[in-house]
């Protein structure tokens, strides 16, 4: 029998036994991949309108929306925006995420609470987010806290169906080798629920991440004189296409920031996966 | 140790597993079940695992009532069932919290190196292939020396070769710490091999048709002729029990030499 001795990396409780480092960077060729796209359509973009093919009176060319990126910045308006949308977003995901967290851990642990609250949530997660916009005025008022509660509202679902999810999918052959070691109910929820919910957690996040960008627009776009979405109405208010599609492209930045730092955070505890490389 | 007293499980749909089961487990001793599709023999060890309530009858470990696992009772299932994000080590000492750090890993980096996988405590069970799986399975099932250790078809998803060297490891494993074994076999080679008595049940219900006596000299030789003297007896009771023929009384069946 060969032995493949690897003793460079630890196990979690028994780290005398082994050791297992993180690597938590993203290697540089697959940084550049990822860039490619979007800078050749850039660069595409641009030829078109440098060679006249196209006028870019409603498309401005990248260089002039880069520009104004560079304006805003400079003045520091896009800073002023960024934390004002980011504070939304923020506040909104963690309330969505914790709310979310916890009705699908209830709904998925307890057969009795998920036949009395799944099928009102199911309806409620029928209902389009814009149809919240004048009830949450109406109830939260014109500021903060109405666009807040509507982007926990979209963070909530796609958190909720994924933990519910995750837990009814457990394999009950995984749960009995906690009953055969006679684990109690709460070392059963840390040492084996907890651990195989956590990648459907994490994907779950990531969605109600994105919806929670998404619902920061419609936020914003309802009386707000701050945030990148108040650039966007701006911008079109003004006949300004550079800055709203400098908003758009800071937009599209931001999400793949946080959505790279959640991914992160989450990846020393994913790396028993065999689909983690992969799919992260 | 461990004893079965008109053991009977009826489950909720009224399908009838077992019938009045009656058996005694000799410490020490290596007991195999065999028998067709559905005579009960996961059930029964799903039973004196505490996974199962039985509708009669009782299960004793000791002076202890079996309702629920036991701690003196380990299992190995078909499956290794290996917790995917743990590793190698962490799994192994899966069942022995409560216990010093030093000595947990002593435990484990022992036992591992028992199994020969000394070198791949870091590693994920995803990492290994499904011999070394059931081998880490079957450490993290013994590590707490348990007295009893329940096998269900721990070996039949594997390939011939990597079965015969799973059954001289358990056989080492078992030399050295001596647990009651009770192993449920489809495998009649198998069963010769391992088992100092082998009982053959018959469906239904799940019953003990047959119960006979290995007494072969270990370690024991395939190519023996006493090997496949055992080995026609078995087949035959397993005949038997195909065609409805009636059991023979425990105390009547001895050995066949």
């Amino acid at each position: 029998m060969t032995d493949m001795t690897d003793t460079s990396r630890p196990g979690r409780a028994f780290a005398g036994l082994a050791k297992r480092p993180a690597r938590l960077t993203v290697p540089a060729p697959r940084l550049l991949l990822g860039l490619a796209a979007p800078a050749a359509l850039l660069v595409l973009w641009e030829l078109l309108i440098r060679f006249g093919v196209v006028t870019g009176r409603l498309t401005p060319p990248p260089s002039k929306i880069f520009a104004t990126i560079g304006a805003l910045a400079s003045s520091g308006e896009l800073a002023t925006h960024v934390a004002a949308t980011l504070a939304r977003v923020g506040l909104g995901f963690a309330i969505g995420a914790a709310a979310g967290t916890l009705a699908g851990a209830v709904a998925g642990a307890t057969p009795f609470l998920r036949r009395l609250l799944d099928p009102t949530l199911q309806a409620l997660r029928a209902i389009p987010s814009i149809a919240w916009v004048p009830l949450f005025i109406l109830w939260l008022g014109i500021f903060e806290a109405s666009k807040i509660a509507l982007i926990a509202v979209g963070v909530f679902f796609p958190v909720y169906l994924g933990v519910m999810g995750a837990i009814l999918s457990i394999d009950r052959k995984t749960l009995e080798v906690g009953r055969v070691f006679r684990l109690s109910r709460v070392e059963t929820v840390r040492r084996i629920l907890l651990p195989a919910v956590l990648p459907s957690w994490i994907v779950s996040l990531r969605s109600g991440l994105g919806l929670g960008f998404m619902f920061v627009v419609a936020a914003e776009f309802m009386g707000a004189s701050e945030g990148l979405g108040y650039l966007l109405v701006d911008g079109q208010q003004l006949g300004k296409p550079d800055q709203i599609l400098a908003a758009i492209i800071v937009f599209a930045l931001l999400g793949k920031l946080c959505d790279a730092l959640l991914v992160g955070a989450a990846k020393p505890f994913l790396r028993w996966q065999d689909t983690a490389a992969a799919s992260l | 140790m461990l004893s079965i007293h008109k053991l009977s499980k009826t489950y909720a749909n009224g399908a009838h597993a077992l019938e009045a089961i009656d058996l005694s487990l000799q410490p020490g001793a290596i007991t195999a079940i065999v028998g067709g599709s559905g005579c009960g023999k996961s059930t029964l060890l799903r039973l004196i695992a505490g996974l199962d309530q039985a509708s009669e009858g009782t299960i004793r470990m000791g002076r202890d009532l079996i309702r629920e696992p036991h701690p003196d009772i380990g299992i190995i299932f078909q499956e290794p069932r290996l917790l995917p994000w743990l590793t190698v080590a962490d799994n192994v000492g899966f069942g022995l919290r409560g216990r010093p750090a030093e000595e947990r890993e002593a435990l484990v980096a022992n036992i591992l190196a028992q199994i020969g996988l000394g070198g791949y405590a870091a590693r994920w069970p995803r990492e290994l292939s499904g011999g070394q799986q059931q081998r880490v399975a079957i450490a993290r099932a013994l590590v707490a020396n348990p007295k009893a250790l329940l096998l269900d078809e721990p070996f039949s998803a594997l390939d011939m070769v990597t079965r015969q060297g799973l059954h001289q490891q358990l056989l080492a494993l078992w030399s050295a710490r001596k647990p009651t074994i009770l192993m449920v076999t489809h495998d009649v080679d198998e069963a010769v091999l391992l088992a100092d008595r082998i009982i053959v049940m018959k469906p239904n219900p799940g019953r003990i048709a047959t119960v006979i006596d290995n007494p072969q000299a270990r370690p024991r030789d395939r190519l023996a002729s006493g090997f496949e003297r055992a080995q026609r007896e078995v087949i035959a009771a397993l005949d038997r029990t195909m065609r409805g023929g009636e059991a023979a009384p425990v105390e009547a069946v001895g050995g066949w030499w």
